[in-house]
Parts: C-alpha cells; structure tokens; sequence
C-alpha cells in the first residue's frame, strides 16, 4: 500500500522556545518602532512645517526615508552581519575540535595494544643460527631437538614481554589472534612440539619440521624478537 | 532620491529584460543587508548549537552493561516493549535558554547492542552513568533473572582506525539498517511471532545468534541499536497521514443516468483496513528515533562480507511484511563504492574513508546524520559526504521485537556465555539495615 502524504512537520517558528520566540517578537517589534516613529517625524516636519503638500515636500520626505531605511536601519543590520560573522568563524573554530578526523592513511591509534617490544639481543639471532642448522642436518633427533629449542625460545620472549601463566599455552592464550598475525600456525607449532615432548618415538618429517620453524621464525619476527 | 538606472547590468532600462534585471538590482540595493542577516544568523545560531551540543555529548559519561543471559527466560518480548516505554519517559529536552544555549543540551541516547566475539555473542547496553540505576531497576523488575555486570568498553579492544586494521590485517564491512518506507509504517512484530500454540512460537532472535554464531576465528561481527526517545507529541504528525488512508475513494466510472449519476465509492480491501489499524497502533506506542549499525571484521584470507551482509539482510528480512515496513541495508554509505558513484573519482580512496567513518561512528556510537550544514562539514570528507546516512522511526513495539533477550524458543547454549544459576531472593524478614547489635533497641529491655 502507498502512502502519498508525507508526516507534517512543525514550522522551525514553533520549534523555538517560548522566550526566544519572544526575543524575537521584542526585536522586530523595537526596529519596527523606530521605523515608523521616523517616518512619523518626517511626515510631520515634511508636510506639516507649512509648506503643505507639494513636490518639494515629498522629494524632502522620501530622502529622509531612505536615509532611515539605507543608513539607519542598514548601519545597524551591517555592523550586526560583521560581528555575527566573526562570532560565526569564533564558533566555528570551537567546533572544529569535535570534527570527525578523517584521514587517508591515519597513524595508528593509541588504544592499539602493541606487544612490548623486546630489546634485540645479538644472542637470540646466534641461538636461533644455530637451531636451523641443527635442523638442516635432516637427522631425526636433531630436527626434534631443534624444535623443542625453539619453542623454548619463544616461551622465553613469551615471558619477557609480561605474559603470566604455568605454561606457555596459558601465555599464548593471552594473546588474540585479533592482534597477531601469525598466532594461528604458532598455536599448530605448539602443537607438534607436544607431541614430540609427550609420545616416545615420534617421527617428525621434514617438512613439519621447515613448517614448524617457519611459523616460530614469522611469531618471532612479529614480535621483533629480531 | 538615488540614481535607478544602470546599477547592477550595463542594459538599458527601457528594455523589457533590463527593466526586470534593474528592478532585482534596486530591489537589492535596499534590501542586501537583510537578505545577508537572515542567512549568517540562522549559519551563526546553527554552528553555535553545534559546538555547545557536542561538548555536552563529549562529557557524557557512559557505562557498559553486559547483559548475561540465564539458562531459561520463560517470558515474551511483551515485558521488552514495557521496558522500552519505560525508558521512553527518561527523556529529556532543553526547555529553557540557559539549558538549549550555553549548555547545549540533546535528548539522551541509549544504545543496544549485540557482539560476536569469533562465534560467541554477547549482549550489552550502554547508558549514561547518572541513569543507570533507574535503567537497572526498570530492566531488572521485567528480567530478574538476567544479570547485569559493568564491564570495560570492548569497542577499545577493537582496531581503532584503518591503519590498525591493516596492521592487524583485517577488513571491514559496515552499514547501517533503516526503514525504507513511509515512517508511519510500523514492522512485523513479536505479536506475530506470538502463539499460544507452541508448535507455532518462534523468536526472530534466533536468525540473528545463529548468524553471528557462524563467525570464524579472529572475526567480529557486531550489531548496534542506537535510540532516541521522541517527543510524545510526535505521532501528532502522523494525523493527515490517518486522514488520508481514512478517505473513502471513488471509482472512476460514474453510474446512473441523466440527473442521477454518482461515483460509487469504492469499499476497503481486507488489507487497507488492516494496515490502516497496524499504522494506529504502531502510533499509539512511544516513538523513538533508531539508528542500527552493523559492523563485521576479518582477517583478510577469510574475509566474505556476504556472511555479515546477506546473513543479517535474512535476519532483517523476518520483520518485513508486503503491506508495512521492512529493514534495507543503506548501500549509498556501505563500505564498497565504485567509480560509478558520485564523485566518481578515486574509488580506492573513497572505500577507505568510508571504511573509517562508519568505523567511527560504530566505534563512538554517532547517528552521524546531519540536520545543518555544521554537521555536514565536521562529518565529512571531500571524498564522501554524510549526506546518506539514514534514520529511521519505530515505536517501542518494534524495538522490542528487535532486541531482546532471547527467550525459550532460541537454542543460546552454543553461541552465548550464560550465567547458570537461577536468582533467589533472601529469605524474609532478615535484617537488612545493620547487625543484630541494631535489633537490640527494639527488643524489650530486661529489667
């Protein structure tokens, strides 16, 4: 079903309050009163001086009504426009605090919760060097190792950056994958390297390994561990 | 007297367009100062209005409540709708000059939202801290069983501009929900989806939990409801509306012969008279204004916007009727603009600006709509304009059919994280004022 008739909407005069609306009323009624008690004026010096009724005493009196309408009454409205304007550009300079600050590129926010970041240590690359190359042999027990090593270096820059809890899973939950990127593939990581610690005789392929240690390398390249 | 001729156009007066052009010429020599007032007080009064009315929303104080839900609410989106109206009476209006100017006071908002937290949805409010007693009492006389905690705004959790977003590698889509008919139209609500059959009861809540429930790891989805009580005037303006669907209507053929023709008049459809008795109730209920804003994040591998869009456009959709009012998606301010939008130009640029007001506005809870041109400049950028956001109206009725705490009928176990225990209240008669020493007095003394 349609609908033709739009809601009415109340005029912006009624909108007012009752004391502007009576500021108002006082104002145009005070710029009326001097009009008119001005035209009165020269109506009687005008026409009523004794010289009555005639051309000269009407061009007399329409030139003071233009005086009063152009001078008086437009003096007063254009000091009254200058001023507002300036009160104007004073509001609008207040305001522009509170402008919604669109940006292209932004810096990014205070509220951002950044990972503290860890001083570099020279040693961690070093430890880290030698990881790898443990895990470059391809032997079984050292790709295990290498795992297990790295994980614990991790869990050492977990600790450094402040996070609490008995394991480094209870660290690794603080953590929201909504702040780091790479969380995902370190929680899997985490996850082969339980199995290694907790099953005799785990085989470990090499390609979990290279991912295991990819995910470990991305987590703490993130957190600028180095 | 001043010299007519020649003052604005070199044409000759004689002429019958320069006559024309010379009379608007003399007409604004005596009258541009009026003209020039008339406009830089109404822009002056507005800005200022502007600035006194955003200080006074920028020292609100707010509180965040969370909104645990029990096990069961065996009751109907009816004790919602009395809440609303409840809380329609909280409304306040600057009615004097030192309250409207200086002060710049606006009616208070109120905002209701629901979040989903990678799968597991949570409902808030969000109320101004002075209110917040009356808003728990009113809440907590028609939900005793839901609690209420205060918690820590989680917008702050939440990426806070684009860059966060791309550090973070997310993406975002948001829009905002209106009404697109004619605002004295009510929706679908809870009375339909009401039977005392329970085979037939069904709660439109449930479309909305098992949406927001879909979300994937490190996604977001979130839904706010922001009002505004209306004046209770407001459905005055309404009345021609009634007046015409309450004209008879005639046919076009005239019947009859010679002095006797007339038209017949046409009878009501079954359907005309229906809406015409939903658009009367819809209107005897307390108004408010209503801005719903959606908003959905993920990291950018897993990001499908066509969850969050067409899978709340469904939930929406459950209040839409053929013959009253339904919810669509305000695609003018959506998050996706073309180069065959206007400006037309840099598209890449215009989504990203996009991307960051509605961002803003979810964020900082903002209509964000303008009614002057200050509003216009300080919400917007030269890439895109506030000029399409939208708003709409909807009685308490509606409200409530829109958000609610989920009754029986919504399966919240695997979406929701709810308090288990039911309340009880304390025995009677325990002393409430003190310890037992502040009985003593009352007790006959022993002599």
């Amino acid at each position: 079903m349609k609908i033709k008739t739009k809601p009415k909407n109340p005029s912006a005069w009624s909108q007012l309050l009752f004391v502007e609306r009576n500021i108002a009323r006082v104002f145009i009624g005070l710029l009326l009163l001097y009009f008119f008690g001005q035209l009165f004026i020269h109506f009687v010096y005008s026409f009523m001086g004794g010289q009555g009724f005639n051309a000269e005493s009407l061009r007399v009196f329409l030139e003071a009504v233009d005086i009063v309408w152009r001078k008086h009454l437009g003096g007063f409205f254009t000091v009254l426009n200058v001023l507002l304007f300036i009160f104007l550009l004073y509001c609008y300079k207040q305001a522009w605090k509170f402008r919604m600050q669109l940006k292209l590129y932004p810096p990014p926010s205070d509220l951002e919760a950044q990972p503290k970041p860890i001083k570099k240590d020279p040693k961690v690359m070093q430890h880290w060097r030698d990881i790898v190359l443990r895990a470059n042999t391809g032997q079984q027990e050292k790709m295990r190792s290498a795992i297990i090593e790295a994980d614990a270096l991790v869990d050492h820059h977990l600790k450094n950056i402040g996070l609490e809890g008995e394991h480094m899973g209870d660290r690794l939950k603080q953590i929201r994958a909504f702040q780091v990127k790479s969380l995902d593939n370190l929680w899997k990581a985490h996850r082969l390297r339980n199995d290694i610690a907790h099953t005799p005789g785990y085989k470990v392929t090499a390609r979990q390994a290279e991912r295991a240690l990819v995910a470990y390398r991305d987590f703490l390249k993130e957190m600028k561990a180095f | 007297m001043p010299d007519f001729g020649n003052l604005l156009f070199s044409m000759s007066p004689q002429s019958l367009l320069g006559g024309f052009l010379n009379a608007i010429g003399v007409f604004l020599e005596y009258t541009w100062w009026l003209i020039l007032f008339g406009i830089i007080f109404t822009q002056a009064r507005n800005a200022f209005l502007v600035w006194r009315q955003e200080t006074w929303q920028a020292k609100m104080k707010w509180v965040v409540l969370e909104m645990k839900i029990p096990r069961l609410i065996e009751t109907s989106p009816r004790r919602m709708d009395q809440f609303f109206q409840h809380l329609h009476t909280l409304r306040n209006e600057a009615d004097h000059l030192d309250e409207k100017y200086p002060d710049g006071e606006i009616p208070q908002r109120y905002m209701f939202e629901m979040a989903s937290f990678e799968g597991q949805t949570h409902f808030y409010m969000r109320v101004p801290v002075k209110q917040r007693n009356m808003i728990e009492a009113a809440f907590l006389g028609y939900y005793p069983d839901v609690e209420l905690i205060e918690i820590e705004d989680y917008m702050d959790k939440l990426p806070q501009n684009i860059t966060d977003l791309e550090r973070r590698g997310l993406d975002i889509w948001c829009t905002e929900f209106y009404l697109n008919k004619h605002p004295a139209l009510p929706i679908k609500t809870y009375k339909v989806f009401e039977s005392p059959d329970e085979q037939h009861q069904f709660d439109p809540m449930s479309s909305f939990l098992e949406v927001m429930g879909k979300i994937k790891q490190g996604e977001y989805l979130g839904m706010q409801i922001l009002v505004e009580p209306l004046h209770r005037n407001y459905a005055q303006r309404f009345d021609p509306v009634i007046e015409e669907l309450r004209e008879p209507k005639y046919g076009k053929e005239k019947m009859g012969a010679g002095e006797f023709t007339f038209q017949p008049m046409m009878m009501k459809s079954p359907g005309e008279t229906e809406t015409l008795k939903q658009i009367e109730e819809n209107l005897a209920k307390p108004l408010f204004v209503l801005v719903v804003r959606v908003a959905y994040m993920a990291p950018k591998p897993t990001f499908y916007d066509g969850l969050a869009r067409r899978g709340l456009r469904g939930a929406f959709n459950q209040y839409s009727s053929a013959d009253l009012n339904y919810f669509k998606d305000n695609v003018k301010n959506g998050t996706k603009p073309g180069f065959w939008d206007f400006p037309y130009v840099y598209p890449e640029q215009r989504r990203r600006i996009r991307k960051q007001r509605n961002l803003k506005l979810y964020l900082g809870r903002g209509f964000g709509t303008h009614d002057n041109l200050p509003e216009i400049i300080l919400y917007s950028h030269w890439l895109a304009f506030n000029l399409n956001l939208e708003k709409s109206i909807i009685s308490s009725e509606g409200l409530a059919s829109l958000f609610h705490p989920p009754t029986q009928m919504v399966l919240t176990a695997p979406h929701t994280e709810r308090s288990e225990s039911r309340k009880v209240g304390p025995s009677s008669g325990l002393p409430i004022y003190g310890d037992e020493s502040a009985l003593e007095k009352f007790l006959p003394k022993e002599s």
